[in-house]
């Protein structure tokens, strides 16, 4: 549905800026949603906004159900945009407060409908039906809502043109923990009963474990783990993603092979792999050649040179037998 | 061992046009030397108003201390003797605080802001405590801190900025560190870097932590004892291992429950409705209105009961005084 | 689907609320100091329009035994002027000048200004750079040497007094809007309706004026109290209405020289220049409060 071939994004328009992302490449199929988690740099929000068109890429390609939309003019943006969903980080601000609610779910639908005014209530208010509110409060403002209900009111308008694909931008941060369970169950029961695929950016490992059945791992703007859900948060490979999950899960901290707690900021820029210098599984080549995103079998992906060891050796025993 | 900081029957209120806030009610808890102590609640617990009058910090109004108690070190701090507070507050009790950007003046440098404190509490000149400063940023992990020393704090990070308040409040060498969602707003590395730090800070000097957050799996590492805030009120409390493996609160239960889970597709426990309005709190317990096991009873407001040794928890479901079917 | 989330974090419900404009009306009726000045206001302006009916005697026309006469004394409820023509009248007539001078330059300024505004805050490359450059260069123009300026090629009234105004305050009105413009171009419920499929002009409409218009309406409000001074400054200065028609400004002016034997000669011009004045500030402040949901909706 929605494919990313070696995108790479930069910050600013002059020569020589970081790269939000740095030649970012996945798939993503129906029914089948993708998790990214990382860090919070920008990359993960430009992600988003790539996949809708509203930040062009320096290099690589966007493909939309198989259509390159790279390069595409406004107008086929627009055209495009009708089948995918986004809700946005900041839900709250994604509405404007000067206008009730109302308007800011009936956006989609004004643009790509001919609807008159008492259609375009009723299909605003099946919309916050759909997601567990009531009609009647379509007439109030953003700010008289609570976050759990803005942040309905924002799936709400993401799923008026009844997209296939749902971009959700960091869902349920800005929300109470007791409130977040009721969000994501929302989001399972949507994608049963609307057929929708997801793509979740998270902070929270656990909110990506919950919703999506293959997950991307970002630092800094790269790939740096790509594998099935499952398999990734019950054996994460890359030291990175280790430590990540180690954070909540303390299980994961045991079994090691993660980022050592001590040690230099580890931004610093070295010749070869980021986390040079603090990474437990640390080889000789690490400080000088920067790894490449190595497929392990046949679902994943991994960008450590300790890991691609045991992938080459894994590999040679399989010829072997 | 005596308490370091022990604080009784904590209540402060605000005012506002909506009515009275009742923001903490009736809180009591105790440090000791080398002790840390994690608060978790939700925002409106009260947990952050708790931190913020341990040394009564808060500008009084808008705030009402309607009542207290504070005893640090054995000496009892009242709330408007300004210089025996003046005395407490960063040498016996620190605060690092949320956005630790924004608790930088963004018109100075670093080295200005630093100097400035350390000049006041510490009576020296800045040319003798500077190599110190540099060494302590150092150890909190501040990578080139000669250089950051002469930056202004929107020209670094939040995870920097972090580190840098975390060393300002060292410097001081307080007793007892008040950390108030220290890790929320902070990338990945950060997160691990200032957590291990503090772990190794309470290793190496006997710093007594009370740490506040939302995130229960980062109260969890590094706590000994753990608060559960709900609308004001302690609602449970106990060593942070057990509270974690057998909670007695319903509400500390939902909150567990809907926060590990790892199953996929099944259902996550829900905790139904939204935390209350503390100008309008429902009468008897605040927690009510969200209770799967409601009865009878929780229509007056249960008392903080010991329910094991060392752990308390306030709910009538575990009193077993009160009949319930 | 549970009913969890269909609980607001309000208390109950009550039945749908009124459209917003009957809730900007309630929110600015509730403002007693807005009310009190519109009040003045519309009495101010019924005053100004039926002043041929109201007034006792001729503005213009002087009555030589009625020199100097205090307020409150028979026949002159005002009192007179030193040459003998009636306050009251004067101050009713006058009121025919004040409100065009307040109203008109800023309405002007207002559509103007929001046009530029606009387009200089919406287009930060070329065609938005001209329109900010142009505003710079009305901001360095002196109010009164322009007015002067005028006066010499129209010669001095109202029209003069009302053009100088209109363009000096245009470019206030269009940073404001430009300004607010500007930051609203990266706000988020703007890349969502881009993301809803919005085109440029359909965002202006729907999402940049709903916070532009009333910032613009509030600002001209409050500027009108301000007008009515610096008009009645032109009229000090005698750029405005020539005699005899009667100026508030120019009544100041002229009272003047009767300061230590006749106060009130240009007293009461003034203190009927500070009540309008400050009626439309009034007014202005409520109209802040009732135009913002969300300062509207508060208890």
């Amino acid at each position: 549905m929605l494919e990313f071939d070696q995108v790479s994004v930069a910050f600013g328009r002059r020569e020589g800026t970081p790269l939000a992302l740095d030649h970012v490449g996945f798939h993503v199929m129906p029914d089948r949603s993708l998790g990214v988690i990382g860090d919070s740099g920008a990359g993960k929000t430009t992600l988003c906004r790539v996949a809708t068109g509203l930040v062009r890429p320096v290099s690589g390609r966007v493909l939309l159900e198989g259509a390159d939309l790279t390069g595409a003019r406004r107008a086929d943006w627009r055209k495009a945009r009708r089948h995918i969903g986004l809700v946005f980080q900041d839900a709250q601000g994604s509405f404007n407060p000067m206008r009730p609610v109302m308007d800011g779910i009936s956006m989609p639908l004004l643009s790509y409908n001919d609807l008159g005014a008492a259609e375009l209530r009723r299909a605003v208010g099946a919309a916050m039906e759909q997601v567990g509110l009531h009609p009647s409060q379509m007439t109030r403002y953003p700010h008289e809502f609570s976050g759990g209900q803005i942040q309905r009111l924002a799936i709400a308008r993401a799923l008026t043109t009844r997209p296939r694909l749902l971009l959700l931008d960091e869902p349920v941060s800005a929300l109470d923990v007791s409130i977040r369970a009721q969000i994501l169950n929302l989001l399972v029961d949507l994608a049963a009963s609307l057929r929708l695929t997801y793509v979740v950016i998270s902070s929270d490992p656990a909110v990506v474990h919950y919703l999506t059945a293959d997950t991307l791992v970002l630092f800094a703007g790269r790939v740096v783990e790509a594998a099935p859900t499952r398999t990734l948060f019950a054996r994460p490979l890359h030291p990175y993603t280790t430590s990540l999950l180690a954070l909540r899960d303390p299980e994961v901290a045991l079994r090691g092979g993660g980022l050592s707690q001590s040690g230099a900021a580890a931004t610093a820029p070295s010749a070869g792999c980021r986390f040079a210098g603090i990474c437990t599984l640390e080889r000789s080549e690490c400080q000088k050649v920067p790894p490449e995103l190595w497929p392990i079998g046949e679902e994943r992906r991994v960008r450590c040179h300790a890991r691609r060891e045991v992938a080459d050796q894994k590999a040679r025993e399989g010829a072997d037998a | 061992m005596t308490a370091l900081l022990e604080v009784s029957g904590l209540t402060v209120r605000f005012g506002s046009p909506a009515g009275e806030v009742h923001a903490v009610e009736d809180v009591s808890l105790s440090v000791g030397a080398g002790e840390s102590m994690g608060i978790v609640g939700e925002s409106g617990s009260g947990k952050t108003v708790t931190c913020m009058s341990l040394s009564w910090l808060l500008p009084s109004p808008p705030a009402r201390y309607v009542g207290g108690r504070i005893v640090f070190k054995g000496e009892d701090l009242r709330p408007r003797e300004e210089r025996k507070l003046r005395h407490v507050r960063g040498r016996g009790i620190g605060i690092i605080f949320q956005n630790a950007r924004l608790s930088f003046d963004p018109a100075y440098r670093f080295g200005a802001q630093i100097a400035e404190v350390l000049r006041a509490h510490l009576d020296a000149p800045w040319k003798a405590l500077r190599p110190e400063a540099i060494r302590t940023l150092r150890e909190c992990n501040v990578a080139d801190a000669e250089s950051v020393l002469r930056k202004y704090p929107h020209e670094v990070s939040g995870g920097v900025a972090q580190r840098v308040s975390i060393a300002l409040a060292l410097l001081i060498r307080p007793d007892l560190l008040v950390a108030d969602e220290p890790t929320t707003s902070l990338d990945l590395l950060s997160q691990i870097e200032v957590l291990a730090l503090l772990e190794r800070l309470r290793r190496e000097t006997g710093l007594a932590l009370i740490l506040v957050s939302h995130d229960l799996s980062v109260v969890r590492r590094i706590a000994d004892r753990v608060i559960i805030m709900y609308a004001g009120r302690i609602v449970e409390e106990g060593p942070a291992g057990e509270i974690f493996a057998s909670p007695k609160h319903p509400y500390t239960q939902g909150l567990l429950a809907s926060a590990l889970q790892r199953r996929e597709g099944e259902h996550l426990y829900e905790l139904p409705g939204t935390p209350p309005d503390l100008a309008a709190l429902p009468p008897g317990c605040s927690f009510r209105p969200r209770c799967p096991h409601a009865f009878a009873r929780c229509e007056t407001m249960p008392e903080l009961l010991p329910v094991g040794a060392g752990r308390a928890a306030r709910c009538h479901l575990l009193d077993p005084s009160v009949p319930h079917g | 689907m549970s009913a969890a989330g269909a609980t607001t974090a309000h208390p109950a419900v009550p039945a749908a609320p009124r459209s917003a404009t009957r809730q900007a009306l309630a929110a600015f009726l509730r403002d007693r100091m807005a009310v009190i000045g519109l009040v003045v206001l519309l009495l101010a302006l019924l005053a100004a329009i039926f002043a041929p009916l109201l007034s006792p005697y001729d503005p213009t026309m002087g009555d030589d035994d009625a020199i100097l006469v205090p307020p409150l004394s028979m026949g002159h409820l005002l009192g007179t002027d030193m040459q003998g023509r009636d306050l009251l009248a004067r101050i009713l007539f006058g009121a025919r000048l004040a409100f065009p001078e307040a109203i008109i330059p800023v309405a002007v300024a207002a559509a103007a200004g929001l046009v530029l505004g606009l387009i200089g805050g919406f287009y930060h490359r070329a065609v938005g750079e001209v329109v900010m450059r142009v505003l710079d260069v009305l901001f360095a123009i002196p109010m009164v040497l322009l007015a002067i300026a005028i006066a010499a090629a129209l010669g001095s009234g109202l029209p003069t007094v009302i053009l100088s105004m209109a363009i000096v305050i245009t470019p206030y009105i269009a940073r404001v809007v430009a300004t607010t413009t500007s930051q609203l171009r990266s706000a988020t419920f703007v890349e969502a309706a881009r993301v809803s499929g919005f085109g440029d002009l359909r965002i202006l409409r729907r999402e940049i004026l709903t916070h532009v218009i009333p910032a613009v309406v509030v600002y001209s409000t409050t500027n009108m109290g301000a007008m009515v001074v610096f008009a009645a400054g032109f009229g000090f200065l005698g750029l405005g209405a020539q005699p005899p028609t009667p100026d508030w400004g120019a009544m100041i002016a002229d009272g003047m020289r009767s300061l230590d034997d006749a106060p009130w000669v240009s007293t009461v011009p003034g203190v009927a220049i500070v009540i309008i004045a400050l009626a439309f500030n009034y007014v202005g402040d409520g109209l802040r409060v009732a135009l913002d949901p969300r300062l509207r909706t508060r208890l």
